[in-house]
């Protein structure tokens, strides 16, 4: 398709008169640049529509009454908005409850995953301690393991640990989760430490530093953009998180996070529709707001993440 | 032991620094790992105590390989890896190649293009599942029963010929927006004298294409297929929440069908078990674990054959 369109644009020319081919070569191409362009814009308008309509339609459904939202259609017109199902599915949901939750695990991981993965990686780029090279290893292979296959084992380790079944359940999934993040992060993060010169930690030494404390005054201080990263990622991971919180907080109503607590309601409640949407609305929003403000870092963190981690 | 010791003592603090890791990693990661492969040779219920479990050798194993509703399971995953292949990131491409073209407003195209990747899944899914009812009122079908392309509104979701495609379609939606960044950020690797040696030489914009931007992006292109497989093979939440795995089980991955003997998440996946079979379970887990293992390497071991090959 791109081939197709890309050929338009270099038309053969085959007139006797190069004058006029001239000519009429660059109308065409003024003309064809214009379709073009036209092209190219369309495109990106119709994917853009297509990213944003399905969340301004959910938005409208929030706002609609139980009888309303079913003559709705595609239309994002409300006649007569009402905020009442948000009330109505704050106290269903607990959503300063379930918020609490979601804000907990997920500043717990990033500061927990933070704190290991840097600590870890640290040691692996200045260090060559005897087995050092074993860590590596674990590492590499386990990045190969889906999270998804130790699920069942690592339930039964946590209630091992008497971690579920009540709020503990909570720390369950902050340790597993933190577990979960620690290959990529620690990768990511090896990679920038190894930006640092040598030089660095040695007149550090010098001054009398600490290994620990040049990794704190020194070292950590440098890698500030990889802990951006992580921070995003981190964020928009565990907010999101469904599998992992659905395992440990399914049974726990004072200890679900929003996306549990949504879906426990959606099984519940099953045509409530316009309910549901405005709890959607409520657990979409942080993230969505977060991101616009800092939509360039969360790309490029992700970018960097994905493909140079 | 003195050289253990010596190695302690000089090495200690980076010893202590990587313990966290390693105590996380060994109770969270090495441990279950084992873990997993014992209970799948085991007949246990995951309630009573596994030490009274019978030990059953490979028979889950056997069970496994012969349940056919397993191989529907490992054929949806693997389809449904395919679609993601072969048509988001086609897709990706074209916008990324787009956007690349000298476009004004590329930061507000991509926030938006991005959007759906910041949102949880499993809340789409929940929004989606309205949006693609039969309902009165629900937009899909009201589009296509306005263009006249159907009469009556369809069950996308709930219909064993369209649930699959339905969910493939709406995780396109929702994944695109990365690969698109992806490609896009590939893309700004193409050093701009290449482009001004071009423009020199009258090379038309598919010359461009296909003989600058495609080999620049060719080893990254290879890490996104990766990790689009990675992704697609483990794929769970849109299923869980958009069908549950049914109609019967034509929407249900190998994810799900572990997921349907555990009693996680109160059960509640099309054919879950009333009585959870963890020993199954575990089985299942290796075995979709062996399988994701497989078609990464396997991806792999193409590339480097293709690399090789254009080498």
């Amino acid at each position: 398709m791109i081939g197709d369109r890309f050929q338009v644009a270099s038309p053969q020319v085959e007139v006797d008169d190069f004058e006029v081919a001239r000519e009429s070569d660059r109308t065409r191409r003024v003309v064809i640049g214009g379709v073009w362009t036209t092209l190219r814009y369309g495109l990106l308008l119709v994917y853009m529509f297509i990213c944003i309509y399905p969340f301004l339609w959910m938005f409208a459904t929030s706002l609609r009454d139980q009888r309303s939202v079913f003559m709705a259609g595609t239309s994002l017109i409300v006649s007569n908005p009402s905020w009442e199902n948000y009330t109505e599915i704050w106290n269903a949901m607990n959503v300063p409850r379930a918020a609490f939750n979601t804000a907990l695990v997920t500043a717990v991981v990033m500061a927990l995953t933070i704190l290991t993965t840097s600590m870890t990686a640290y040691a692996l780029a200045r260090s060559d301690f005897p087995g050092r090279g074993a860590i590596m290893f674990a590492l590499l292979t386990t990045l190969l393991i889906p999270g998804e296959m130790l699920i069942i084992p690592t339930f039964y380790v946590n209630r091992s640990l008497h971690l579920v079944g009540d709020g503990k359940a909570l720390l369950a999934v902050i340790l597993v989760m933190t577990t979960g993040a620690q290959v990529f992060n620690i990768f990511l993060m090896l990679s920038h430490f190894r930006t640092i010169p040598r030089d660095l930690y040695d007149s550090a030494e010098l001054d009398g530093e600490s290994y620990f404390g040049i990794y704190r005054n020194v070292a950590f201080p440098l890698i500030r953009p990889a802990v951006a990263t992580v921070v995003l990622l981190t964020f928009m991971g565990v907010w999101n998180a469904y599998m992992i919180p659905l395992v440990y907080l399914t049974p726990l109503p004072d200890f679900q996070t929003l996306t549990i607590a949504l879906i426990q309601y959606s099984k519940q409640f099953q045509t409530l529709y316009h309910i549901m949407a405005a709890g959607a609305v409520i657990t979409l929003v942080p993230v969505m707001v977060v991101f616009v403000f800092l939509q360039r870092y969360f790309i490029s963190g992700l970018t960097e993440g994905s493909l140079k981690g | 032991m003195a050289q253990m010791s010596t190695a302690w003592k000089k090495h200690r603090a980076a010893y202590l620094m990587c313990l966290p890791t390693i105590v996380l990693f060994l109770v969270y990661m090495l441990f279950p790992i084992g873990y997993v492969i014992y209970t799948s040779m085991l007949s246990w219920d995951g309630i009573n105590s596994v030490l009274e479990a019978d030990f059953i050798w490979l028979d889950n194993y056997v069970r496994l390989m012969q349940d056919e509703f397993w191989w529907t399971a490992v054929s949806n995953t693997l389809l449904y890896a395919f679609l993601k292949l072969v048509i988001e990131l086609p897709l990706a491409l074209i916008l990324a190649v787009t956007l690349n073209s000298g476009i004004r407003g590329v930061t507000i195209f991509r926030t938006i293009g991005f959007m759906p990747v910041v949102t949880s899944i499993a809340v789409v899914s929940l929004a989606f599942t309205f949006f693609f009812s039969p309902l009165p009122g629900a937009a899909f079908n009201e589009v296509l029963v306005n263009l006249g392309i159907i009469d009556k509104p369809i069950a996308f979701l709930g219909d064993r010929n369209t649930a699959f495609w339905t969910v493939s379609g709406i995780a396109v939606w929702h994944d695109l927006g990365i690969n698109m960044v992806f490609f896009l950020a590939a893309l700004q690797t193409v050093p701009r004298d290449l482009y001004d040696a071009a423009l020199v030489d009258g090379a038309s914009a598919r010359d461009r294409f296909l003989h600058i931007e495609v080999p620049v992006i060719r080893p990254m292109t290879a890490i996104i297929i990766t990790l689009s497989l990675a992704g697609s093979l483990k794929v769970f939440d849109y299923f869980a929440v958009m069908t549950g795995g049914g109609p019967g089980f034509s929407t249900t991955t190998m994810v799900l069908y572990m997921f349907r003997y555990t009693s996680f998440g109160g059960g509640g996946l099309a054919g879950a078990t009333t009585t959870p079979q963890v020993g199954y379970g575990s089985a299942v887990a290796v075995g979709l674990g062996l399988i994701i293992f497989a078609v990464v390497l396997l991806q792999q071991w193409v590339n480097r054959w293709q690399d090789r090959r254009a080498a």
